[in-house]
């Protein structure tokens, strides 16, 4: 079984006795510790962390100064924050009823891993529960399921769409990007995580109801239903851009080609639908990763003098031929 | 997605509501694969309340048209979203389903 991705975690702290008792902590696979010791902008933030961990910094923080930086976060979907304790003083309390706040976590002398668990825990939910857009000329929406959920494919297309529509308005018609979305979805799914081959699909006339079983009972089963799928969607301001990316397997995208539609094929048809239904396909990360490119009208006014979009580049894709 | 399936005889309508997504898919293809089993000479499927399909649903779809040929019967499409004839026409499945009176 591939291990999942591990978590990141940003922890701002002036000392290294923080980031000692956090690297302490033994998580399968192994928690990924990013030392700051100042307040980080959005823009600065390594990657995606899950969370940001904020414990003493130098000069302390007044709570207005903290609550702004938490406003500034929560405009720009940032990560929730958490909150080392004990704390110096009591600036910190108003805080704890930020919607941008995850939780307490408790480290002297030790961080206990079951509390540290928690605090995680309630980061991810934060984070599913709020999609929304960024700042800056980049917006983007990033989550990451487990692959049974992933697998509904329309229930989460609904909700990526609903995210999308309060970023689009109602100018654009998002519905062939939808049936684009539940193609890649699926495959990542069904073919990355699964590992089910379309032969399954064979013989005929029975062969489809037997794949749909299989699937059904590999989703129920440890070694492929723990697995995970991240879906991140960012917009520009002529184009949206939706990666899926999944932990299973891989596959040589150089070697793939679109089947078409003839009266003997029955499957393997979901590359050829992807290309005729948005404007580009590809894959990166050796087939893990595909990115669907969907342009758009004009939506919205030139950006500031200087300010730029930001691609966000995962290494070279392969079109899909 | 929602299956209505109306009966006179040897014909059978169909109408499919909502997407068939793959979650929908399993029942839209033992549906199919029931009227190729019994006696249903002309089989017709209106997917006018349809706005989004995956590519399993296409296979189902093209394995009926199929089937129902190769038996002598009819099958035919009365009614179709937009999306979907936008869809077929680009991924030519239009010739295979006989979609031009749809």
């Amino acid at each position: 079984m591939k291990t999942p991705a591990s978590d990141l975690v940003v922890l701002i702290d002036s000392s290294r006795e923080a980031v000692a008792a956090l690297r302490r902590l033994t998580f399968i696979p192994p928690l990924r510790v990013v030392p700051w010791t100042r307040l980080p902008q959005d823009e600065d933030l390594p990657e995606d962390p899950l969370m940001l961990l904020l414990g003493e910094i130098v000069p302390p923080l007044p709570a207005k100064a903290l609550v702004d930086w938490l406003d500034r976060l929560h405009r720009r979907v940032a990560p929730p924050v958490a909150l080392l304790v004990p704390r110096r003083g009591d600036d910190w309390a108003p805080a704890t009823t930020h919607p941008q706040f995850c939780g307490l976590l408790p480290y002297r002398p030790e961080v206990s891993i079951e509390q540290m668990e928690r605090v995680m825990r309630v980061a991810r939910e934060a984070r599913t529960r709020r999609p929304g857009w960024g700042d800056g000329g980049r917006a983007w929406v990033s989550w990451t399921l487990p692959v049974r959920e992933a697998a509904d494919s329309e229930q989460i297309w609904l909700r990526l769409e609903a995210a999308l529509s309060g970023a689009l308005g109602s100018r654009t018609d998002l519905s062939r990007l939808g049936m684009a979305f539940n193609e890649a979805l699926t495959n990542a799914v069904e073919h990355g995580c699964l590992n089910l081959g379309s032969k399954l699909k064979e013989p005929e006339p029975d062969g489809l109801l037997r794949f749909f079983e299989e699937r059904e009972r590999r989703l129920r089963s440890p070694s492929h239903g723990d697995r995970t799928i991240t879906i991140r969607a960012d917009l520009r301001q002529d184009s949206l851009r939706i990666r899926i990316r999944h932990d299973g397997i891989g596959f040589d995208p150089s070697g793939v080609r679109a089947t078409p539609v003839t009266e003997s094929s029955t499957h393997g048809h979901g590359l050829a639908m992807m290309r005729a239904l948005v404007d580009s396909v590809g894959f990166s990360h050796d087939g893990r990763t595909v990115t669907l490119v969907h342009r758009l009208p004009r939506l919205r006014e030139p950006q500031a003098a200087g300010r730029q979009s930001v691609l966000h580049d995962d290494g070279p894709e392969q079109k899909a031929a | 997605m929602i299956l209505q399936r109306t009966t006179t005889g040897q014909q059978v309508y169909l109408k499919v509501s909502g997407p068939i997504d793959n979650a929908a898919a399993p029942e839209f293809s033992s549906t199919l694969a029931d009227l190729t089993h019994r006696d249903c000479e002309v089989a017709t499927l209106d997917l006018s309340d349809v706005p989004r399909i995956c590519s399993a649903a296409i296979g189902t779809l093209i394995l009926f048209f199929r089937s129902q040929s190769r038996l002598g019967r009819t099958a035919r499409i009365d009614g179709m979203h937009e999306n979907l004839r936008d869809l077929f026409r680009t991924i030519r499945l239009e010739d295979i389903l006989h979609l031009d009176d749809a």
